[in-house]
C-alpha cells in the first residue's frame, strides 16, 4: 500500500493539478483585472471624410488618432483590426513610447469627438439611459446613453469651456475596433471651436470602476488640438478627369468642400441674388473658358475644347465670379464654397454659360476664412478643374 | 521518411529482434479486438510456485483452445483472447482444476489466480467455485464496455453509435458524443480494428446495431501508444464472431406512434411559423447467425437489418392578435396597433391558422458478413465486411417555401477489413495485422427540379401574406389592410429570413481510407516482465467533394429602404457564386498584391466546385507494459505521428493564378509528432481485486480533412451585391422582388454592384506549424468490494496546449494556418530575408505580407481547454443475470477552445473554424465551455427474475441526470456577422436547469428449448416525459455589438450599437426577442416494443 509520503506526495500533484485546471488566465484581450481605472489611451477623431460626412460611402474612413498612450501600458491599444479589412497602429507598439502626436493629435473639424479609452470597466451609472429620438424628434422606441447630467469631464478650447454629451462604451477592448471601454465625448456645436484651438479634456472625481475606485490623479487631463481648416474636395472633382471630359449642366455651379463653416464675406448678406457671399477675392479665382468643339448633328453639346484645359481659352471677367456659401446648415452647406459666373449685372440665367469649356484654377492668394475663427485656408497649390457644360 | 522516424522503427525493430532471440516468455498482446489473460498458479499449502502447471483456455468464443505453461515464478499469461466467458483449467501433478465464468473483455488483462491443493488425487477434477476478479491491471485505460447482456437488458437505443455515451462522464453534442471535455469530432471510431472514423469531418462515419456487435469498448483517456489519432475518445467495437455451434437472433423493434407522447411546440417570437417535430415510426426487423463451416477451423456471422424511421414535422402558421391596450391588459377596440402579449409566457399571443405536416423518411441498411478462420491455434485470421447504407428524405427547413422543402440524400459506409495473428517461438512473439478500406459517402440531391434553382433568402421580417403564392389558402387570415384584416394596426404573420425557391447549399462527397496496422510483441524477462510492443500503422485517406448552391448561386435579399417617401429604394441582392481560376475568365479574383483593389487573377464562374483531396498519415510506437512486481506494473511508450495533407489534385503543381508560387503537392505537412505514455498499475490486494493507477500521455489530432477540401482546394467564392452602384451606394438598378416572374434569372441578369471575393488557390501555412494535441494527466483506483462489485474514483485533468487554426492577422484580407498565439517572428525574420532576396516585386509583396502576419500571431489569446473531473463508479460484472453500471462525474470544462466545432455556431470545419480568424474576435471567449455539465450521473442495470417453467422477466432501468448547459450572450460582429460577438464573458449569464430522464424496460423470455429462447419486451424511454430545456437561443442581438470584456448584466443595459456604417452610437442594442428562450428540448416519451428469438 502506499505509504504516508507517497500518500502526501499525490495529494500535493493532485492538489496542483486541480489549481492549474482552476486557474484563470489573464488572456491579452483581457481588461484589467486589478486596481483603479487606468486610461490606456485617448483618441480624437481625426479622419476627414467621416468628419465631413455623416454618411459616408464605405466603411473605411473611421480613423481615430491618439493624442495619449500610457507608457508602459501593455493594456493599451497597439494594432487594431478595423471593419474594412485593414488594420491600424493606435498607440506605438514599442510601450515606452508615448503616442507620436501626444497632447497635439488633430481633431478634424467639424465633427470632431473624443475617446477616452480604459483599461476595465466603469460603474455604468455614468451615463443615464433616455429615449432615443429620430431626425424628427419622434421616439424611436430604443434608448442611447447620455452624459447631459453626469457631466464625467470637463472639455476646454483655448481655456473656454465646450459644452459637449456623449455616452459611455462599455463594449470594446485594445484590439477591436471602436476601442473600449471608453467614454465618448462629443461637442454639442464643434462649429463653435476655434479651428487650431488647444484644447483639454479633465475627468471628473464621478468616473470610477465598478469597486468605485477613481481615476489616479496623474490620468485626468489630456490636451489635444482641433485642426485647421483645410480644403477636402469640389464637386464635381478634378480627378474625375482632367481633359475636360467631365460634364457639367449650365444651371449647377461647382462646388468646394471645407473642414470648417466658412466666415460670410463683407459686406455680408444677400448680394446679388439671396446668397452670402464669402470672404474670399473672386480676383483670385482664375477662370479660362472656349466654345466647345465638335457641336454638330448628333453631337448638340459638342466635347471639351482641350486646349482650354492645357492653357488656352479666354480669361472670364473677375466680376462675373461669385464665390458665395451654399447654405445656413450646421455641419453641412455652412462648410461648402460655390462658384458660378453670376455675379455681372445683370447676372447670367445659368450658373456657366451653356457649350463652354472652363478651366478653374486658384491663386495662393486665394484664401477662405473661417467662421468660428482660427487661420484661412487656401486651395492645394496644384488644384485645376476642367469641364464642360451641356447645352 | 525522415530520420526521427528511421530512428524509432530502428529502435523499435531491435528490441524486437532482441526480445525474439533471448526471451523466454509468452507474449500478450490486447489488440483492438480481443483482451488477456494472466495469474500465478501456486500450491495452496505450501504457497510455492506451481511451475510447470499447464494452463488452457477454452470458450463459445475462442476457435480451439490456448494452453500456456506457468513459468518459475507460477505465473502464466494468455493473450489474443477473443471477448467472452471462459474456463480456464489447469493440470498439475495429474489433477485437474477447473475455474468457469472468467471473463475476458476487449483490451482489458484480468487476472485469474489459481491456489491449487497439491495433494488433489490423480484424475480428480476439481471446481473452483467463484468469479475471477473484474479489474483490469494491464492498462491504465479509463472508459466503459458495452455488451449485449448491457444492450439487450438496459434500455437503450438501436446502435453502438447510440450507446456509446453510457461512459461515465459522456455526454450528446450537436454531432455526435462528446467524452472528457472533447468536442465528438475529436473521437476515433475503431471497428473490427478498422479505422472508420469519418476522413471529413472526424465524426461517426460506420455504425452497426447492437445485436451485430459482441462488445463495444469505450476509451476515455488513460490509453498507452499503440492508440492515437484522437484527441477524445477511442470507440472500439468487435463484431459478433461465428462459434463451433450454430447460433442467432430473429429480432424486431417497434416504435409506433400511439407510444410516442407529443412533443412540446417551441415557440418563436416574431414569426407566424413554428414547427414541432414528431416521430410517426421507427422500425426494424433483421437477423443474424453464425456458426461453423469447419469446426474449430472457419466460421461465420451473418446479419442484416434494414430499419426505418418516419418522421413528421408539423409546420404551424398562427396569427398575431391585437384586441387588448397592452398598457392596460383590457380590451379596446380596433387594438392598440401592438400584438397582445401573454404575461404568463411572455410570447405574443397567436391564433393558429392552418398547420401543414412535412413527412421525413430515414431507411437505413445495416449488414456485417464475418469469416473468422483458425489455421492452428498460433495462426489466425479474420476477414470481416459491414455497412450502413442510407437512403433518407430530409426537411431543410421550415421558415420557407414549403413546397420545396425536401431534400434527398444518400449516405452511409461500407467497411471491409481482414486481420491476421501468429504467435511464433512457442507463442513467445506475437504478430498482429490488420488492414481494411473504409468508404463513406453522403450525397445531397433536390427532390425535383422546382427546388434545383437558386435559393432566395429574404434577410428580414416581412408578411407571410407577401408568399401566399407558396403558401396557398393556409395564409389567407395572414392579409394585412383590406375588409378582412382583423387587427389592421399590426402585422399579423411576420415571418424573418423566409427562403424561397431552391435549396442552397449541397455537397456529394465520398470519405475513402485505406488501413493497415501492423504490430509485434514480445515479452522479456529483465528486472520483472516485460511486454514489449513495436507497431506502425499507415492511412491513406481521400476526400473527394463537388460542392455547388442549387441553380449555381444563392441570393440573399435585404429590405427595401422607405426612408425617404420621395425616393424609396428597393432592396439589395447579395449574390454568392463559386469561381474557379479561369486565365480566359473575365472575374478579377485571388490576392491583391499590386494594391489596385482587385485580384490579380482571372476566374469565372462556375456551377459546381469540384476538389479531390488526399491525406496520408503514418505512426509508429514502441510501448512497454512492465511488470515489475505481480502487482505493480508500469506502462511506458512513445508514439510517432506524421500527417501530410494534400493540395486538391487539380490544382498540384499548377503555377498560383494570384501569387506566381508554384502550388506544392503538399498543403500542410506535420511531423516528428512525439506522442509520450507513461502510467502505473498498482493492486494493493495483490489478487487482481484493485487497483491504484496513474497516467501522463499526449495525444495528438489527426486533422480532418475538411481542411484539405476548403483550403487546399481552390475554393474561392464571390460575393456580388446587385441593387447598388459600383461604390455600394443604394439605388434601384434591380427592382425585383418575390413574385417576379423568372426572379432568379432576372436577379443574375441584374448589373452587378460591388463584389467582394473570399478564398483563393490554397491557404498559406505558417512553417514550422505543430500538430494540435491535448496532454492527459489520469490518477484512480478501483476496488473489487464485493465479489463482482467494483467500486472506482478517478481524476482527469486535461489541456489543450497547441491549437491548429486559420488566422487572419490583418484584419481579414488574407488568412493562412498556423498555431494560435504562437511566437513566429523567427520565421518572419526568413521571409524578410527572402523578399530582400528576390527581384519579383509580386513575391516580394507576398513574402513581406507573410512576414508581417506572421509577426501578429503572437498576439492572439493562447488557446485553452481545461477539463478537470472527478468521477466516482460502480460497476457489477456483467452477466445474463444483472448487471449494474453507475457513475457520477462532477467536471468543469474551461476555456476559449470548445474545439473541432464551434459550440455556439455549430459551424464544424474541424481546424479551420471562424474562432480564431481575427484577434479582435477572441475578447470574452474564455469560460466554461459548451459542454460543461458540471455534474452528471448515470445508473443502469437490469435484473433477471427466473420464474423456472413459467419463463423469465427481466426488468431494466436507465436513469440520467445533468446539469443544464451554459448559455452565452452573443451579437453581431461587424465583419463576422451573426453570433460571433461575446458581449459577456462565454457562459457567464444563464445555465439551463438541470435535466433528467428515467428509461425502462421490461421483458419475459419464454425458453422453447434448452438452446432456443423467445423475448417480447417493451422499452419505455423517458418514463416522465420530461421535456425540459436542452438548449436556448444564445443571440442577445442581431446588431452589431462589441464584446463587454469582463461584463455582466448590468452592463449588458449599457452595450452600444455600431450602427450600418460601423460607427460607434450611443444607440443601446436592441435585444432579440427570443434570447433565452428554449430552443431545444428533451425528447418526449417514447414507447418500444420487441422481440427476440435466440438459438
Amino acid at each position: 500500500m502506499l505509504d504516508y509520503r507517497s500518500t502526501v506526495a499525490a495529494s500535493a500533484i493532485l492538489a496542483g493539478a486541480l489549481l492549474v485546471g482552476c486557474a484563470e488566465p489573464d488572456e491579452p484581450t483581457d481588461l484589467r483585472r486589478d486596481g483603479p481605472p487606468n486610461i490606456t489611451a485617448v483618441t480624437v477623431m481625426s479622419d476627414l471624410e467621416t468628419a465631413s460626412d455623416p454618411d459616408p460611402i464605405g466603411i473605411g474612413q473611421i480613423v481615430e488618432t491618439a493624442t495619449y498612450c500610457r507608457v508602459g501600458d501593455e493594456k493599451r491599444p497597439g494594432i487594431v483590426g478595423l471593419p474594412d479589412i485593414r488594420v491600424v497602429e493606435v498607440c506605438p507598439a514599442k510601450l515606452a513610447d508615448p503616442a507620436p502626436g501626444e497632447g497635439v493629435a488633430e481633431a478634424a473639424p467639424p465633427v470632431w469627438f473624443v475617446r477616452i479609452v480604459f483599461d476595465k470597466l466603469l460603474d455604468p451609472s455614468i451615463e443615464e439611459l433616455v429615449p432615443d429620438v429620430d431626425a424628427n424628434n419622434q421616439p424611436t422606441g430604443k434608448l442611447k446613453g447620455t452624459f447631459k447630467n453626469t457631466q464625467p469631464v470637463v472639455l476646454t478650447c483655448n481655456g473656454a469651456d465646450v459644452p459637449y454629451d456623449g455616452y459611455y462604451v462599455p463594449n470594446g477592448n485594445r484590439s477591436s475596433w471602436p476601442l473600449g471601454p471608453a467614454l465618448f465625448i462629443q461637442p454639442l456645436d464643434p462649429t463653435k471651436v476655434p479651428t487650431e484651438s488647444s484644447c483639454t479634456v479633465s475627468i471628473k472625481d464621478n468616473v470610477h470602476n465598478k469597486a468605485q475606485q477613481s481615476v489616479p490623479a496623474e490620468q485626468r487631463s489630456f490636451r489635444f488640438k482641433i485642426g485647421p481648416m483645410v480644403f477636402r474636395f469640389s464637386d464635381p472633382d478634378p480627378s474625375d478627369g482632367i481633359d475636360g471630359a467631365i460634364t457639367r449642366d449650365p444651371k449647377t455651379p461647382v462646388d468646394f468642400f471645407w473642414t470648417a463653416p466658412l466666415q460670410e464675406g463683407t459686406p455680408a448678406g444677400p448680394e446679388p441674388g439671396a446668397v452670402a457671399l464669402s470672404t474670399i477675392d473672386p480676383a483670385q479665382i482664375k477662370i479660362f473658358s472656349g466654345p466647345n468643339v465638335g457641336v454638330g448633328p448628333g453631337t448638340p453639346d459638342g466635347n471639351a475644347d482641350t486646349t482650354v484645359c492645357n492653357g488656352g481659352g479666354t480669361a472670364v471677367d473677375p466680376s462675373l465670379v461669385r464665390a458665395y456659401l451654399a447654405g445656413p446648415d450646421v455641419g453641412t452647406t455652412e462648410l461648402i464654397l460655390r462658384l458660378d459666373l453670376k455675379g455681372g449685372t445683370p447676372a447670367m440665367a445659368t450658373a456657366w454659360a451653356p457649350n463652354t469649356t472652363y478651366r478653374i484654377t486658384f491663386t495662393p492668394a486665394a484664401k477662405v476664412k473661417t467662421r468660428q475663427g482660427g487661420a484661412e485656408a487656401g486651395f492645394p497649390a496644384d488644384f485645376k478643374l476642367c469641364f464642360h457644360t451641356t447645352e | 521518411m525522415n530520420k526521427l522516424f528511421s530512428a524509432v522503427i530502428a529502435a523499435a525493430l531491435t528490441v524486437g529482434v532482441i526480445s525474439m532471440v533471448g526471451s523466454d516468455r509468452v507474449a500478450s498482446a490486447d489488440g483492438f479486438n480481443t483482451g488477456s489473460l494472466r495469474g500465478v498458479v501456486k500450491d495452496k499449502a505450501s504457497n510455492e510456485a506451481s511451475i510447470g502447471a499447464t494452463v488452457v483456455a477454452t470458450s463459445p468464443a475462442l476457435q480451439g483452445e490456448q494452453v500456456v505453461i506457468a513459468d518459475e515464478n507460477g505465473a502464466y499469461y494468455i493473450t489474443s483472447l477473443p471477448p467472452g466467458s471462459y474456463t480456464l483449467t489447469v493440470y498439475y501433478n495429474d489433477a485437474t482444476f477447473s475455474r468457469s465464468n472468467v471473463l475476458v473483455q476487449v483490451g482489458k488483462e484480468a487476472v485469474v489466480n489459481f491456489a491449487i491443493d497439491g495433494s488433489a488425487g490423480k484424475g480428480e477434477t476439481i471446481a473452483i467455485s467463484g468469479n475471477a476478479p473484474i479489474v483490469d491491471q494491464g492498462s491504465t485505460k479509463v472508459g466503459t464496455t458495452i455488451t449485449s447482456d448491457y444492450t439487450n437488458n438496459v434500455p437503450s437505443l438501436r446502435t453502438f453509435g447510440e450507446v456509446m455515451g453510457s461512459a461515465a462522464g459522456a455526454q450528446s453534442d450537436r454531432y455526435g458524443v462528446s467524452f472528457s471535455g472533447s468536442t465528438s469530432a475529436e473521437n476515433t471510431y475503431v471497428v473490427e480494428g478498422l479505422n472508420t472514423t469519418d476522413t471529413g469531418f472526424g465524426v461517426l462515419s460506420s455504425n452497426l446495431p447492437n445485436e451485430f456487435v459482441q462488445e463495444t469498448e469505450v476509451i476515455t483517456g488513460g490509453y498507452n501508444a499503440e492508440f492515437g489519432r484522437a484527441i477524445g475518445a477511442i470507440v472500439n467495437v468487435v463484431t459478433k464472431s461465428g462459434s463451433n455451434e450454430f447460433h442467432g437472433s430473429v429480432f424486431g423493434h417497434l416504435q409506433p406512434n400511439a407510444l410516442t407522447a407529443d412533443a412540446r411546440t417551441i415557440l418563436r417570437e416574431g414569426t407566424a411559423i413554428d414547427r414541432v417535430l414528431n416521430q410517426d415510426y421507427r422500425y426494424d426487423l433483421g437477423a443474424e447467425l453464425g456458426g461453423p463451416i469447419i469446426k474449430d477451423k472457419l466460421w461465420f456471422h451473418v446479419g442484416f437489418t434494414p430499419t426505418v424511421i418516419k418522421q413528421t414535422t408539423t409546420r404551424i402558421i398562427s396569427r398575431n392578435i391585437d384586441k387588448l391596450d397592452n398598457a392596460t391588459g383590457l380590451p379596446v377596440a380596433g387594438g392598440d396597433g401592438i400584438p397582445d402579449a401573454d404575461p404568463s409566457t411572455g410570447f405574443t399571443t397567436r391564433e393558429e391558422l392552418a398547420r401543414r405536416g412535412i413527412p421525413e423518411n430515414f431507411k437505413t441498411y445495416y449488414f456485417t458478413a464475418k469469416l473468422t478462420g483458425a489455421i492452428s491455434s498460433n495462426h489466425q485470421w479474420q476477414i470481416s465486411g459491414f455497412g450502413n447504407p442510407e437512403s433518407d428524405t430530409q426537411l431543410v427547413a421550415t421558415i420557407r417555401d414549403p413546397n420545396t422543402a425536401q431534400l434527398h440524400v444518400d449516405k452511409g459506409a461500407y467497411d471491409i477489413s481482414g486481420k491476421w495473428t501468429s504467435k511464433f517461438n512457442d507463442g513467445r512473439t506475437q504478430f498482429d495485422a490488420v488492414a481494411g478500406f473504409h468508404n463513406g459517402y453522403n450525397n445531397q440531391t433536390p427532390i425535383d427540379a422546382r427546388s434545383d434553382v437558386a435559393a432566395i433568402r429574404y434577410n428580414y421580417s416581412r408578411s407571410l401574406y407577401d408568399f401566399a403564392d407558396l403558401e396557398g389558402p393556409a395564409v389567407a387570415g395572414c392579409q394585412d389592410g383590406g375588409m378582412n384584416d382583423p387587427y389592421p394596426g399590426i402585422v399579423n404573420c411576420p415571418v424573418q429570413d423566409y427562403t424561397d425557391r431552391g435549396l442552397g447549399f449541397l455537397e456529394s462527397r465520398t470519405n475513402n481510407r485505406i488501413s493497415a496496422v501492423m504490430s509485434l510483441t514480445q515479452r522479456v524477462r529483465a528486472a520483472g516482465q516485460h511486454v514489449f510492443k513495436i507497431g506502425m500503422d499507415a492511412e491513406l485517406s481521400s476526400y473527394n467533394s463537388a460542392r455547388r448552391y442549387t441553380g449555381g448561386a444563392f441570393l440573399v435579399r435585404t429590405e427595401n429602404d422607405t426612408t425617404d417617401p420621395m425616393n424609396p429604394l428597393a432592396g439589395q441582392f447579395t449574390l454568392s457564386q463559386y469561381l474557379k481560376y479561369d486565365p480566359m475568365g473575365a472575374v478579377p479574383c485571388g490576392l491583391d498584391a499590386n494594391g489596385d483593389g482587385v485580384g490579380d487573377a482571372k476566374c469565372s464562374v462556375i456551377p459546381r466546385l469540384d476538389a479531390n483531396t488526399n491525406d496520408r498519415s503514418i505512426a509508429a510506437y514502441v510501448q512497454d507494459q512492465w511488470q515489475i512486481l505481480p502487482n505493480l506494473t508500469i506502462n511506458a511508450g512513445l508514439r510517432w505521428e506524421q500527417q501530410i495533407g494534400y493540395v486538391a489534385q487539380f490544382l498540384q503543381n499548377k503555377v498560383a493564378a494570384d501569387t506566381g508560387e508554384t502550388i506544392p503537392e503538399i498543403g500542410y505537412e506535420l511531423n516528428n509528432l512525439i506522442a509520450p505514455r507513461i502510467g502505473f498499475i498498482y493492486d494493493p490486494t495483490q489478487e487482481g481485486k484493485s487497483k491504484l493507477f496513474g497516467h501522463w500521455g499526449r495525444f495528438y489530432e489527426n486533422i480532418p480533412m475538411d481542411m484539405n477540401v476548403r483550403s487546399f482546394g481552390g475554393e474561392t467564392t464571390r460575393s456580388t451585391v446587385v441593387g447598388v452602384n459600383s461604390v455600394g451606394d443604394p439605388n434601384n438598378s434591380c427592382v425585383l422582388d418575390h413574385g417576379a416572374m423568372n426572379l432568379t434569372d432576372q436577379v443574375l441578369g441584374c448589373a452587378p454592384g460591388t463584389t467582394k471575393m473570399l478564398g483563393g488557390t490554397i491557404s498559406y501555412v505558417a512553417p514550422g506549424m505543430q500538430g494540435q494535441y491535448t496532454e492527459e494527466m489520469i490518477f484512480g483506483g478501483e476496488y473489487e468490494i464485493l465479489p463482482d462489485l467494483t467500486v472506482g474514483a478517478n481524476y482527469i485533468h486535461r489541456t489543450l496546449p497547441v491549437v491548429i487554426e486559420d488566422m487572419s492577422t490583418d484584419g481579414g484580407a488574407n488568412y493562412f494556418i498556423g498555431n494560435p498565439s504562437v511566437n513566429y517572428d523567427g520565421e518572419a525574420n526568413k521571409l524578410d530575408q527572402k523578399a530582400a532576396m528576390t527581384s519579383n516585386e509580386t513575391l516580394k509583396a507576398l513574402y513581406q505580407s507573410r512576414a508581417s502576419q506572421l509577426r501578429a500571431v503572437k498576439f492572439f489569446d493562447p488557446p485553452t481547454r481545461n477539463y478537470d473531473a472527478l468521477q466516482l463508479t460502480a460497476k457489477k460484472r456483467p452477466t445474463h443475470n444483472s448487471l449494474l453500471q453507475a457513475s457520477y462525474t462532477y467536471s468543469r470544462a474551461k476555456g476559449n477552445y470548445p474545439g473541432l466545432f464551434s459550440t455556439e455556431t455549430n459551424q464544424l470545419d474541424p481546424n479551420i473554424t471562424s474562432q480564431y480568424d481575427l484577434p479582435d474576435l477572441m475578447p470574452n471567449r474564455f469560460g466554461p465551455s459548451g459542454l460543461d455539465r458540471p455534474h452528471n450521473l448515470k445508473i443502469d442495470g437490469f435484473y433477471q427474475w427466473n420464474l423456472k417453467d413459467v419463463g423469465v422477466i427481466i426488468t431494466g432501468m436507465s436513469f440520467r441526470a445533468q446539469s443544464g448547459l451554459p448559455h452565452n450572450t452573443l451579437a453581431a460582429h461587424p465583419v463576422y456577422g451573426l453570433d460571433e460577438s461575446y458581449l459577456l464573458p462565454r457562459g457567464a449569464l444563464y445555465r439551463s436547469p438541470a435535466t433528467e430522464q428515467l428509461d425502462v424496460h421490461l421483458s419475459y423470455g419464454y425458453a422453447l428449448n434448452r438452446t432456443t429462447r423467445l423475448e417480447g419486451f417493451v422499452d419505455i424511454f423517458n418514463v416522465l416525459n420530461a421535456q425540459d430545456e436542452i438548449d436556448t437561443d444564445e443571440r442577445y442581438t442581431d446588431q452589431t455589438s462589441l464584446p463587454i470584456v469582463g461584463g455582466d448584466a448590468a452592463d449588458l443595459a449599457h452595450a452600444k450599437l455600431t450602427d450600418d456604417n460601423l460607427r460607434q452610437t450611443g444607440t443601446i442594442i436592441t435585444p432579440n426577442k427570443n434570447f433565452g428562450r428554449t430552443s431545444v428540448r428533451q425528447t418526449p416519451l417514447t414507447g418500444q416494443l420487441g422481440f427476440r428469438l435466440t438459438f
